[in-house]
Order: structure tokens, then sequence, then C-alpha cells
């Protein structure tokens, strides 16, 4: 019965970590995103970058 | 524009490709860093380009990509009308570089280190053509001197030897001018003289002096064309139409007798050095002590212990065989002169495949006689032989094609045997079985389990063939 | 991946039509080429089919009578053992259409699936040793499937590990693929030999010749648990390749800064 028990929250719990993790990329890289295109269409609008 | 229609246009403009090269907006990338970004080119035959710009601009990058060391990552490339993505064989048949090293074998004497090169190339009346090619460079004294002890100087005039060796439509030399005497400079700028009507691309870092030898300049920046002087003073190129070499099919890269000509250097190198089979056959009797040791074998156990004992020694052998036979080549940059030639890359794999299987024979045959020689066991030959013959190619078909992906890594002496053991777990467990019946420790017949490793050879063999070119690509 | 970064920088034109990597494009890509948001319709269909293969596992499928209760580690960990060879067998084809056609969309799908099948692998270990100490008494035995499936851990565990040490270039995701190819084929020679070394596992129970020998109620739960966790597979996938096209863009748009730095500098 215990061994049942811990093959699920194994099962569920290997599933959600990973999950888990590839969530955490998924949000710094979007943050990351945001903050490149943010300062690009800030060089984009200042006098300077347009040449 | 669509690729396609891109390439209908290079198709209808013949004059384009009578050009000696023709670049159509090559870029160049090394993971995340651009090296060339969108170059434009066209050498015309008999011109002498010298590029310039500071480190780091991509001339060395340019260079490859004509000597179809690297593949463009982007743009068209045609050398001689030779598409380098499609047609590379042929263009290396074309084509000679001269890098930043020599890429010549310490260990072998200059006449030999060019009758090799000859002899990937194929050249015809080798033993005249390198005696001029010593003479040319000037080193004609040296031709038996080994090339270890030649100085900087005379190791770059041989490594130009070499290069004019093949008589190439195209040569492309990097920084030559650098290392070079007085003398040596002599042989390079007789080499650059217009009248010799040869095709030269080079780098340097020497303005004047590309000025006053090169009939045009390119300057390069970050990877694009900068700058371009057509040299005032320099004499114009000889006409010429580029197309008078070009054979009607692109030449098939010779197989078989490069094949020969690799596994003779390695064994000639081998013969000079004496380092390889000596130290992994010691190594391999240390390890069959070790595990005396660790198990304390009797004679009682070696039926049971014994197959296991000398095939783990022997994929430890196998292992340090196969990383030697890649990272040795890879260290001394001589691995680009072999993909520099007109060879099929499956040449290049059966080489170190047939070097490698012989030299792990060798050590296994001592091996195994010094083991019968502690342990006294009575061993069937047949099965034995079956067994170390098949069960060696299997290993090395397999262990030569990872040998050659984890010698240009990071921690390559780790990350072979983690590619390499898990893969050949079948040829390890059939090996071990055969070997078995062979002490008489099993009552089930060989020739299953020789079956077994004679179809897992033949599996991986066919599908190394299909994939090494991949494998030695940049 | 050096050279989606390459396809979204020139913007070169995507081939449109029915060919797979189109239709692969169109799952991923918003129509002008960046990532689609993770999707959450298919989060939830896996969520209830979760809760469905549940209810059918405890409820539904009858009590086991020779092993009792822990036999229903069986209704995850078969149909985890069959996602993980799916995600090999997406490696094998991801290898060598990249191999192929040098699209980096092809290499993103060989190394996402190859990360996605090593968890699973992970988890069918696992599940399979707690299982095997249930019913055997111990933690492992050295029975074929177990062998061979311990084995193809080993390679694929050696495939992420080859990509790391290599880098994240076309030479790195070029060596993945060739050991994508070689490994999915050494997996069933491994299994034959280990095969012939020793056997303890159970006969196959589904596909066998006679027909199934598993009584309907329980076969009726696996197959409920088997497609759950295929939708979970493809769930899993679709976002694992969603963070490759993610980083791609991150790197596109560094070097686009760096760019345009460079030529102020120049100007």
């Amino acid at each position: 019965m215990s061994y049942m028990f811990a093959a699920f929250v194994v099962v569920w719990a290997g599933i959600f970590l990973y999950i888990l993790y590839w969530q955490r990329q998924v949000r710094d890289l979007r943050g990351e995103l945001a903050a490149l295109r943010a300062s690009e269409s800030a060089r984009a609008d200042s006098p300077a970058a347009g040449r | 524009m669509s690729p396609a229609a891109e390439l209908a246009i290079l198709e209808t403009e013949p004059l384009a490709a009578a050009n000696m090269v023709v670049g159509r907006r090559l870029s160049k990338r090394y993971g995340r860093v651009a090296a060339l970004r969108q170059v434009d080119i066209e050498i015309a035959p008999g011109e002498r380009v010298a590029l310039l710009g500071p480190n780091g601009a991509g001339k060395t990058t340019l260079l490859r990509l004509l000597s179809t060391l690297a593949r463009p990552t982007a743009g068209q490339l045609l050398v001689q009308g030779y598409d380098a993505r499609r047609q590379a064989g042929a263009i290396r048949g074309l084509v000679s570089l001269v890098g930043h090293r020599p890429f010549l074998y310490d260990e072998l004497t200059a006449a030999e280190n060019l009758r090799f090169r000859g002899r990937l190339h194929g050249v015809t009346d080798l033993p005249i053509r390198v005696g001029a090619m010593l003479g040319l460079v000037g080193l004609a004294e040296r031709a038996n001197q080994p090339t270890g002890t030649l100085s900087r100087g005379q190791q770059q005039r041989l490594a130009i030897a070499q290069a004019l060796l093949t008589d190439p439509a195209l040569l492309l030399l990097d920084e030559p001018d650098t290392g070079l005497d007085a003398s040596g400079r002599a042989v390079l700028e007789q080499l650059l003289d217009p009248a010799s009507g040869r095709t030269i691309v080079f780098s340097t870092h020497d303005r004047e002096w590309a000025q006053r030898v090169a009939s045009r300049t390119i300057t390069l920046r970050d990877g694009r064309v900068a700058g371009e002087i057509t040299t005032p003073g320099a004499r114009p190129a000889p006409a010429g139409t580029g197309r008078e070499h070009l054979p009607a099919r692109p030449p098939r890269p010779a197989l078989v007798a490069p094949i020969g000509a690799i596994v003779a250097r390695e064994l000639l190198s081998e013969y000079r050095r004496r380092d390889t089979l000596v130290s992994l056959v010691v190594f391999s009797l240390l390890v069959l002590l070790v595990f005396d040791f660790a198990f304390d074998v009797r004679t009682a156990d070696v039926p049971l212990l014994g197959p296991g004992l000398l095939w783990v020694t022997f994929i430890f052998a196998g292992v340090l065989a196969f990383n030697r036979s890649f990272s040795q080549e890879e260290d001394r940059g001589t691995l680009t002169g072999l993909l520099l030639a007109p060879v099929d890359r499956a040449a290049i794999y059966l080489g170190k495949l047939l070097v490698s299987s012989i030299s792990l024979l060798l050590v296994e045959a001592v091996t195994t006689a010094v083991f019968a020689g502690f342990f006294n066991p009575r061993v069937q030959p047949l099965p034995l032989i079956g067994a170390l013959l098949l069960g060696t190619l299997g290993f090395a078909a397999v262990g030569t094609l990872f040998a050659a992906m984890s010698a240009n890594t990071r921690a390559r002496e780790v990350l072979l045997p983690v590619l390499l053991f898990p893969v050949s777990v079948p040829v390890l467990i059939a090996a071990v079985q055969a070997t078995a019946t062979a002490f008489g420790a099993s009552a089930s017949a060989a020739h299953p389990w020789l079956g077994l490793i004679a179809s897992y050879d033949a599996i991986f063999l066919a599908v190394s063939f299909a994939v090494f070119d991949f494998v030695l690509e940049e | 991946m050096a050279a989606s970064l390459q396809e979204r920088t020139e913007r070169a034109p995507r081939d449109e039509g029915r060919s797979p990597g189109a239709v692969m494009d169109r799952l991923l890509l918003q129509p002008n080429g960046l990532p689609k948001p993770p999707s959450r319709l298919w989060a939830w269909i896996t969520a209830v089919l979760m809760v469905a293969s549940l209810y059918m596992i405890f409820i539904y499928a009858p009590i086991e009578r020779t092993q009792g209760i822990p036999q229903k580690i069986f209704y995850f960990h078969v149909p985890l053992a069959w996602d993980a060879y799916l995600a090999f067998f997406f490696t094998l084809v991801g290898s060598i259409a990249y191999l192929k056609t040098g699209r980096a969309r092809w290499d993103v799908l060989a190394h996402s699936a190859a990360e996605i099948g090593v968890v699973l692998t992970s988890l069918v270990l696992i599940t399979g040793s707690i299982w095997g100490k249930t019913i055997w008494g111990t933690w492992w035995t050295w029975d074929a499937r177990l062998t061979s499936t311990l084995v193809m851990w080993f390679i694929y565990v050696a495939y992420l590990m080859l990509r790391s040490a290599v880098g994240e270039n076309d030479r790195g995701a070029r060596y993945a693929a060739i050991l994508g190819i070689v490994g999915f084929i050494d997996v069933p020679i491994v299994h034959m030999s280990v095969t012939w070394w020793r056997t303890l596992h159970p006969q196959p129970t589904v596909l066998n010749p006679a027909g199934p020998t598993l009584p309907g109620s329980m076969l009726a739960a696996l197959m409920v648990t088997l497609v759950t966790m295929t939708i979970l597979f493809f769930y899993l996938l679709r976002e694992r390749m969603l963070i490759e096209h993610l980083r791609a863009e991150v790197h596109a748009l560094t070097d686009r800064a760096l760019e345009q730095q460079l030529s102020e500098v120049d100007a």
C-alpha cells in the first residue's frame, strides 16, 4: 500500500518538478525578452541613435 | 527572394561562374558569434588578393570558407563554378591552404610529409614533384630530416611546399609572412609573382607589403568588407577564364587509396614514436594485475571471472586508443590537413578504424597470452579468436565515430567512455559470453553470440559510414 | 539556437504549406515568427484527463487478486515507459530530419524530446523499482527489461552530456543528432542481447499474439492512462520546444542590440 503511494508521489512530484523547472525558465526568458524589447524601442526613439 | 530564385539567377549568369571565386552574401556564425556578415566577393583568375583588417575581422574565416574547412551559414559560394555546399570535395582538389599552424607530422621527414600529402591528393610523378617542391623552397638538403627538428621558418616553407605540391588553381595563405626569415620572405615573394598566373588570396597585417605584392586589397572589419583598393602599381592579372581546368563533371573523392595512405602514415608514425602501442600494452597488463588483487583470482575461478576480466581490460584500453587516434591529430592541427584533402570522409573514418583495430588487437593478443601464462586456463582457440576479432571491430566501429566527435569537446577523456560504454553493451555481453564458451565455462555454443556481434558490427559500420560526413564538417 | 536565430534575423521565407516542418512551425510560432504563448487549453485537457485516469485506476479498475493494491503502479509505469519510447522516437525523427535539412527546428524537436525522455525514463526506473520491491521483494533485479531500460537511460543521459559539452552551436546539434540515431538503433540490440543473457520479467500482456490476457476493465483503465500520458507528453514537448524558441528570440534581440552598438561606434 505505502509502496503504491510512494510510486504515485514519485510520478506526480517528478512531472510537477520538471514542469516547475521550465516554467521558471519561461518566466526568466520572457522577462529578459521584455527588457530587451524595451531597451530596443528606447534606443529607436532617442534622436542620438537615428543617425 | 527565395533560395530557389537566387539559385536560378546564379545559373543564368555564366560570367559570374567563370570567375575563380564568387561569393554572394556570405555569412558565417560560430554559435552566436557572427564571424562574417553578408560578404560579397568576386575574384578573377590570376588575381592576387590581400585580406587586411584587425584581428577578429573575419580574414581567417573567409579563408576557411574558401578552403571548404567551414561551410557558410548563409549565402552562396562558388569556387571555379563548384558549389561549396554540395561539391566541396571537388573544390578541395583545386585549393591549397597554408594556415596559421603548418599541418605537418613532426616525426616524419620533410619528404615523407610531402609524399603523404601527395598520396592523399593522388598526385602523379610523386617523387619528382616532391624533389622539385623541396628545391623550390630551399629545403632540398633537409629532405630526410624529421620535421620536428626544423626551425619555425623552415616549417613554414615546408608548409608552402606542401600547398604547392598539388598544383592548386587557388592558393590560400593565412598570414604567410609571420615567422619567416629573409630567405623565406624571398620564397614567398617569388610565389606571389604575377607571372606565375596563379590565383592567390592571402591575409596579412602588413599593409605596405600587401599593397606592393597584391593586385587588390580587401579590408575587413567586424565581418564586413570595409574597403577595397585595386593596387595602382600592380600589373594587371593575366587574362584567363578560370574554366580551363574545369572537368565536365566534378571528380569523385577517392576512397580506397587514401585509406592506404592514412594507415601507412599512422604505422610509420607509430614506428618512429613508439609511444601508443607500448603504453597501451603496459596499461592493459596493469589493469589485469589490479583486477587480480581486487578479486583474488585463483586458477579455479578463471573460467568464471576470466572472460569478463579480459574484456573490461580491453574496453579500457580501447577507450584510450580511440581517444588518441583523433585527439592527437586534433592537438597537432594535422586533422585540418586531412580535412583539406579531396578524399571521401569515410576514408578518414575507415583508416582510423583500421589503425585502432590493429593496435587494439595487438594489445589484446599480448594481454591474453600473459593472462594464459598467469592462470593456465584450458582454452578453445577458435571461439576466442572469433570473439576478439568481431568484438574489437564492433567496439572500434562505434568508438572511432564517438572519438571523432569527442576529440574537439571539453572533457573529452570523460565524454568518450560515457558515450561509448552504454552503446557498446551488446558487444560487451556477447563477447564475454563467447569468450566464456572458449574457456569452457558455458555449456552453450559460441556461434549465436558471435552472430550477434557480427550483426552489431554490420549495423554500426553502415550507420557510422553514413553519418561520418557530419562529424568532420564545420 | 544558431540557425533558427539565422532564420529569424534574416526573416528568411518560411516554407508555407503542408510539409512537416511548416506544420510544426504553425503549432509553435505566431504568423509573425515569434513564439506562441504557453497553451492553457492543452494544460486543462491534460489535467481533466489526469482526473479521469485517476478515477479509472482507483475506482473503476478492480483490485488485482495476487498483487493487491500495489499492482496499480502498473497503470502509470507502463504508460510512462510508452511515453519514454515515444520521446526517443521523436528524437530519432528530429535527428534524421536535422541532418538532412540542417534546419534548427528539427534539432529543437530532438533535443526537447530527449530531455523529456530522460525525465520519463527516470520515473519509469523509479516506479518500476518500487513495484519490484512489492512483488519481488527487491529494489532491483538484473532482469532483461530493467537492464535494457537502464542502458537506454544512460545512452540518453550521454546525449544530454554531449550537448552540454559541445555547446549551443550547430556542431553540437550535429553530434547530438548522430547519437540520437545511433542510440535509437542500439536500444533494441541491447534489449535482445540482455534478453538472451537472462530474463525474469513477465511476458508481454497487451501485445500478446493470442490476444490481451488482461481483464477488460483493467485494460480499459490502462488505455485511458495511456491516452492521458500521451497527451501529457505532447503538452510537455510543445512547452519544452517553446523554451528553445524563446531562447533563440532572446539571442536574436541581444545580437541586434550588440550590432546597433557596433554601428554607433562606427558612425
